[in-house]
C-alpha cells in the first residue's frame, strides 16, 4: 500500500481509497512507533456496522492499550487474521501486512474530509 | 476494574482529572486484554486463594493483594499531559505518586525494570516505560488505556515489598521493625514470566494496619496531585454508573476463588 495514496485521521488511522466500495484501514507509522511493541490486537467482527468515530478495534502494546476509530461509516467486511498470531506486523509493516480490517464504506465522499499524506505530515510536525 | 472501564467510557474531554483509590477484598491478579486462559493455572490460583480478573489496559499481569490500587483519568488535552508521548505521559502521571512515596523512603525513584532476584520478573521489554521502585526492585506496576479524549492510568502500589524502606510503613515508623519480618517467596503461578514482584511476607502486625497504611499512602498521593491540579473535591458517581459496573463485573471476573 503506497502511503501517499492513503487518507489519514487526526487519531492516526489510515484508510485506503475504495476498491468496489471497500476500503482497508490501519494505523500509521507514527502510531505504531508511539505505541511500542504491539502484543495484541482486538478486531471488530464482520459484519459490524460502524459509524464514523466509533471505536472499532483496540491495539495493546507493552506501554498501553489504545482504541482505533472508524475513519468513516461503513460495515466491517474482513479482518487481518494474521495479526492474531503475529501482532508485531503492525510495527513491522503498518501500511502493508499490518492492515487491520476492511470496511464497505457508506459514503465515499467522507474520505475527502480526511488528510492526505502531505497534510498528515504537516499535522505530525505540529503535534 | 469494571468501574475503571465504565468511568473511562463515561469520561468526556471536558471533564476534570479524576483520581480514584481502591483495594481488592481478595488477592487478585488482573490481566490485560491479550490474556489467554491457558497462561495461568487455575489449580495454582485455587491453591493460593487468588482470583483472576480482566482489565482494559495493557501491560503485564498485576497482583492486587497487600497494596493500594489507584486510577487516574485525565483528558488528553489537559495541559499536564498535552502533546506528550506515551512514555512521557507515564512518567508525568507517576510523578505525584513517586513524590508521595518518597515521604516514606527517599530512595524511591523511577527505575528500569531489573531482575533483582530469581523471583522478580525481568521487564526488559518494558525498558521504554519507567516504573517506580527502590534499589532496582519495582513495586508500583501501572498500565494505561487511551482513547482519543482520555488517558486512564491505573496500577498497584505494593505496600509490602522487600525494601527495608517501606518496612518502615508497616512498623508505624519504627526502623527496627524489619527484624520481625519474615520473607518467603511463593512460586510463580504461570509458566510465563509475567509477574511483577512475587513475594509474600508474614508480618507480626494486625491486618487493620494495612488499611491504615493504605489511607496514609492515599492521602499523601492525593496531596501531591493537588500540588499539580489544585484543590480536589470528592464526588459521588451516578448510581447508573455504579449499577452498570456491578452488572459488568461478571465480564471482568475470569476466576473467583
Amino acid at each position: 500500500m503506497d502511503e501517499k495514496s492513503l487518507r489519514f485521521t487526526k487519531d492516526h488511522e489510515w484508510i485506503s481509497m475504495p476498491v468496489e466500495g471497500v476500503c482497508t484501514i490501519g494505523i500509521s507509522e507514527h502510531a505504531q512507533s508511539e505505541l511500542g511493541d504491539i502484543v495484541y490486537v482486538e478486531l471488530p467482527e464482520p459484519p459490524t456496522d460502524l459509524s464514523k468515530g466509533d471505536s472499532a478495534a483496540t491495539v495493546e502494546s507493552v506501554k498501553a492499550a489504545s482504541d482505533v476509530y472508524a475513519p468513516v461509516a461503513g460495515i466491517v467486511r474482513g479482518v487481518n487474521e494474521d495479526l492474531e498470531d503475529n501482532p508485531s506486523l503492525l510495527n513491522e509493516s503498518p501500511y502493508e501486512n499490518g492492515w487491520l480490517f476492511t470496511l464497505e464504506v457508506e459514503d465515499e465522499g467522507d474520505l475527502e474530509e480526511l488528510m492526505d499524506f502531505d497534510s498528515y505530515q504537516v499535522y505530525l510536525q505540529e503535534l | 476494574m469494571a468501574l475503571d472501564q465504565i468511568m473511562f467510557e463515561s469520561f468526556e474531554g471536558s471533564d476534570l482529572p479524576c483520581l480514584r483509590f481502591y483495594c481488592f477484598e481478595q488477592a487478585t491478579v488482573s490481566v490485560p486484554l491479550r490474556f489467554k486462559g491457558s497462561e495461568i493455572s487455575t489449580e495454582k490460583l485455587r491453591k493460593y486463594g487468588i482470583s483472576l480478573c480482566r482489565r482494559i489496559s495493557g501491560g503485564k499481569y498485576l497482583l492486587h493483594q497487600l497494596g493500594l490500587t489507584y486510577a487516574i483519568l485525565i483528558p488528553k488535552t489537559h495541559a499536564y499531559i498535552k502533546g506528550l508521548d506515551i512514555s512521557s505521559s507515564y512518567r508525568k502521571l507517576s510523578l505525584p505518586i513517586l513524590e508521595a512515596l518518597r515521604c516514606f523512603d527517599q530512595a524511591v525513584d523511577f527505575i528500569q525494570c531489573k531482575r533483582a532476584s530469581a523471583d522478580n520478573y525481568d521487564c526488559s521489554r518494558e525498558s521504554e516505560v519507567e516504573s517506580i521502585g527502590v534499589s532496582g526492585v519495582k513495586f508500583v506496576g501501572s498500565a494505561q488505556k487511551r482513547s482519543r479524549e482520555v488517558v486512564l492510568q491505573h496500577g498497584e502500589i505494593q505496600l509490602c515489598s522487600s525494601t527495608l524502606g517501606l518496612g518502615h510503613l508497616l512498623s508505624h515508623g519504627n526502623p527496627n521493625a524489619t527484624k520481625g519480618l519474615d520473607i518467603c517467596c511463593i512460586e510463580r503461578i504461570s509458566d510465563q514470566n509475567n509477574f511483577l514482584v512475587w513475594q509474600e511476607r508474614k508480618y507480626d502486625h494486625k491486618p487493620s494496619d494495612l488499611n491504615l497504611m493504605r489511607e496514609s499512602v492515599a492521602r499523601k498521593i492525593l496531596r501531591e496531585f493537588e500540588k499539580v491540579f489544585g484543590k480536589s473535591s470528592s464526588f459521588q458517581l451516578e448510581s447508573s454508573i455504579i449499577n452498570h459496573a456491578l452488572e459488568s463485573r461478571k465480564d471482568f471476573q475470569l476466576y473467583t476463588v
